[in-house]
């Protein structure tokens, strides 16, 4: 897109910005892009906006695919995904204006913001905040391969739905996406309802999981990796499982990723072959924690009990006010090599 | 087409477009500052530093948001104001189209001045981009900087840098190409220490992504910080290329491309990284001239106090030869690398190299040091060892040099407590009883506190390398302090002349310590 301004002399008649406006700002530039405003939504940080985002993506799917366009600003509500029964397929992007900023640490005490595209529920049951619906495809699943781009997610500390939801999602990919309960992960408490910050879509024929550049705080599982997974520059901090491999056919890529004040930075629940490139950790140092925020402290980095993971990591070891260590602490895992960067392979 | 479905919305969302306009004199987005609209000027004269600082401050004001440039050149230096928090920002400075990496091996290639660029030729000061100190822990600024799409600009042999985001918190480059405004093969040497990109310094939620970065012609291509992640990165004719300092956590680079850099890779503190490849470029035969020659390559990797920890899988090619097995490392014990396809580190002879020994590569394994070198190596709980002969001239500079400057060598004895390091001594020519006394320090690889419950034996054995006869064993010996050294000995009874004699030294435990470091200065003496 082609910015054209230029600087506005509040000087001239209200008519040529009025028709500027409607031209350029409140109508989508694209066919394809549907903005959530001219649905209803409104970016207050009150109105329920559920029912304005389902009418948007009625629209999208009725146009067989397209953007959903999310102008800066905070939204409440929940973004339902509807099924595509296909059997065609569509893609479903959700694109916030701004790229969030990823406010996480191992030390202090830092309050939300509200700045970015934010979408937000403080609803305490049902679905994830944003969530794909089960399909009519094979499986139940929905022959949707969605992309969120520039967003930021949230709940609120120790939450009782879900981040984002793409179990029935046939595919997915997401970037520059933070997925946080709106509070600082060094003083979120302990997640005691099961919610997952990110769950990808669940094995299928043709699962697609792209992850770049997310980051998921304060749930009991940060992100869930089921099938086909790509993802690089992940952090995940103060969950109980950073990173839960369920059953999969196929295997998963990580790059880089983070793992700080997660109980266990890496939980293996079901068969799953992966390779980690690079797993950074932080466990909190003497010191770091408090009452309430105990539950941090590191009791695995792979946490995989039934012996059911396959793969290979390279870590690296820092306990806060330390430094780097060279202990990895494994539950079970036989199956997965460990080592440190630097060392023999 | 979700044109005005509703005109009442419409009207509201006017309205509201209408409070941004006043609010921010911008049309647009309300999260879009374009530079235009505060003054810049995209001549390739006029100074735009003032009229970057007011849409900054803008962007700060509204908590946040895009600078956008219209493609053209502009002069002038963009500085990121202070964000004291408590909340943090992200700011994005992103220009209209994607620059072209222009850089390579030979030929001479004029820039050209499409896209959008920001250039300054200052001779002093701040960086064309920087990030000005903050007010959060250890001074840092509360700001995420995005910077996508940008072509940023110096001069032949700069004196200010390129772009200075140390004092950010977290950062995220993609397609942004930092150069000297020179095809890298004419640059000239970089004499001023400047840096092409700086990212944010260790911090306690730092975060760096850098994604198809291109810098030339600098003393440092990128001083790497804190938790970087870095992929498809380009560095050619910098002295430097990419420049460790010390940091906490590891960093990754997937793709690294260097070409003509006199040091591919320099380890300027301790830093645990990996490069899943590093692809490298050296001058060929009469690829260089006068002004040129400086981009011959000194080493590939640079690492002469031994402060890198990591994996790298390389591939070097030579100009107008092709792909050649000569990865050169100067120091760099605790790095390993390995030629792309081959089953485990690489094997070098001689001892500017590393290899892996195979004779150490099993329990109770044994290597010799080479008369004035240095023995990295450490085992592994599952029983597989190594070793590495390193550059021969190294001298620790964790401890005093002896008061007469004798060489003192490294047994860096990490782990393998029943794998043996030695050397062999001169053979003694009448029969009777010999005393070995030697000088060691026992140390932890990361210069940590001293060394509590941490103990080795001193050993004077004959025989041969494989079939070892201890003549003497000091027994345990402990060892309270660092970067000091003591003095110990043993002694064997009726020694016959001319028996084969050796100097080793075995780990017998570690106690608290995780990698400890025999340092053993080179004044053995057998009497």
């Amino acid at each position: 897109m082609k910015h054209t301004s230029r600087p506005i002399h509040l000087t001239l008649s209200l008519l040529l910005p009025v028709i500027a406006c409607l031209l350029t700002c409140a109508s989508p530039l694209r066919a394809a892009t549907f903005n959530a405003r001219d649905y209803g939504a409104v970016a207050d940080d009150k109105t329920d906006n559920t029912a304005a985002f389902s009418k948007c993506m009625e629209a999208i799917v009725a146009a067989g695919g397209g953007k959903m366009y999310l102008p800066d600003g905070v939204y409440r509500g929940r973004i339902i995904i509807p099924p595509v029964g296909g059997p065609s397929w569509m893609t479903i992007e959700i694109v916030g204006e701004s790229e969030p900023t990823p406010v996480f640490g191992t030390i202090g005490s830092f309050p939300p913001y509200n700045k970015g595209t934010i979408v937000k529920s403080l609803e305490t049951s049902g679905a994830a905040v944003i969530s794909a619906t089960k399909g009519t495809l094979y499986s139940g699943f929905s022959g949707v391969y969605v992309v969120i781009r520039n967003l930021d997610v949230r709940t609120y500390d120790n939450p009782q739905i879900g981040g984002i939801d793409l179990n029935y999602a046939a595919q997915c990919r997401l970037e520059n996406v933070v997925v946080t309960t709106g509070v600082y992960n060094v003083q979120a408490s302990e997640p005691t309802h099961g919610t997952a910050g990110l769950v990808t879509p669940a094995n299928n024929n043709a699962a697609l999981t792209i992850l770049r550049n997310v980051l998921v705080t304060g749930y009991d599982t940060g992100i869930l990796v089921r099938e086909h997974t790509d993802a690089d520059n992940i952090v995940v901090a103060s969950n109980i499982h950073g990173i839960k491999f369920s059953h999969a056919n196929h295997a998963s890529r990580f790059g880089r990723i983070g793992t700080y004040r997660n109980t266990h930075h890496v939980t293996v629940e079901g068969k799953h072959g992966f390779l980690i490139k690079q797993m950074n950790t932080e466990q909190p140092g003497e010191g770091q924690t408090t009452p309430q925020t105990a539950w941090q402290t590191l009791v695995s980095d792979v946490n995989d009990p039934g012996n059911l993971g396959t793969g290979d990591i390279s870590y690296w070891v820092v306990i806060g006010g330390v430094g780097a260590v060279n202990t990895f602490t494994k539950n079970g895992g036989t199956g997965i090599h460990a080592r440190r960067i630097g060392s023999a392979p | 087409m979700t044109i005005s479905r509703n005109l009442p919305r419409a009207a509201c969302a006017f309205l509201s477009r209408c409070a941004c306009l006043l609010a921010f004199a911008i049309p647009v987005h309300a999260a879009t500052f374009n530079a235009r609209d505060y003054g810049a000027v995209a001549d390739d004269k006029t100074d735009n530093t003032a009229a970057f600082s007011k849409c900054m401050e803008a962007i700060v004001a509204a908590g946040g948001g895009k600078m956008y440039l219209p493609d053209g050149v502009y002069r002038g230096r963009i500085i990121i104001p202070p964000v004291g928090g408590p909340s943090w920002m992200t700011i994005e400075i992103v220009g209209e189209s994607e620059p072209p990496p222009v850089w390579g091996t030979i030929g001479d290639f004029p820039l050209r001045d499409k896209g959008t660029i920001v250039k300054s030729l200052e001779t002093s000061g701040t960086a064309v981009i920087s990030a000005t100190r903050g007010s959060l822990y250890s001074g840092f600024s509360g700001v995420y900087v995005v910077i996508r799409n940008l072509d940023v600009r110096t001069y032949d042999n700069p004196r200010i840098s390129g772009i200075d985001l140390n004092h950010a918190a977290q950062c995220r480059l993609e397609n942004v190409v930092v150069t000297t405004g020179v095809y890298n093969v004419q640059a000239s040497k970089p004499t001023h220490g400047t840096n092409g990109i700086v990212t944010p310094r260790v911090n306690n939620a730092a975060l760096t992504i850098l994604r198809n970065v291109l810098v030339t012609g600098y003393h440092n291509g990128i001083v790497v910080n804190e938790h970087t992640d870095g992929d498809q990165i380009m560095l050619g004719s910098n002295i430097h290329g990419l420049n460790f300092l010390r940091a906490a956590h590891a960093s990754r680079f997937g793709r690294v491309c260097a070409q003509r850099n006199t040091h591919a890779v320099t380890v300027s503190g301790r830093h645990g990284f990996t490069f899943e490849q590093l692809a490298i470029e050296k001058t060929g035969p009469n690829q260089t001239d006068a002004n040129n020659e400086w981009q011959s390559t000194v080493a590939d990797l640079n690492d002469p106090d031994h402060l890198g920890v990591g994996d790298i899988d390389q591939w070097v090619v030579r100009g107008s030869v092709g792909a050649v097995r000569d990865f050169t490392i100067h120091g760099g014990v605790n790095i390993r690398t390995r030629r792309l396809g081959e089953a485990s580190s690489e094997v070098e002879t001689g001892l500017n190299g590393s290899f892996e020994n195979p004779a150490l590569n099993k329990p109770g394994g044994y290597f010799e040091i080479p008369v004035g070198g240095t023995v990295g190596g450490w085992a592994h709980a599952a029983g597989s060892h190594s070793a590495w002969i390193v550059d021969e001239s190294y001298v620790s500079p964790q401890l005093p040099a002896a008061a007469d400057g004798r060489q003192m060598l490294e047994l860096d004895h990490r782990s393998a407590p029943h794998s043996l390091v030695y050397r062999p001594l001169d053979k003694r020519e009448a029969a009777g009883d010999i005393t070995l006394s030697a000088r060691f320090a026992l140390r932890d690889f990361n210069a940590g506190p001293p060394v509590p419950g941490a103990a080795f034996r001193l050993l004077l054995l004959t025989g041969s390398p494989g079939n070892f006869t201890t003549l003497a064993d000091s027994g345990a010996l402990t060892h309270a302090s660092v970067k000091t050294w003591a003095e110990h000995s043993v002694t064997a009874k009726n020694v016959p002349a001319d028996t084969e004699l050796f100097i080793g030294l075995q780990a017998e435990t570690f106690g608290t310590v995780a990698k400890p470091v025999f340092t053993l200065v080179d004044d053995m003496k057998a009497e």
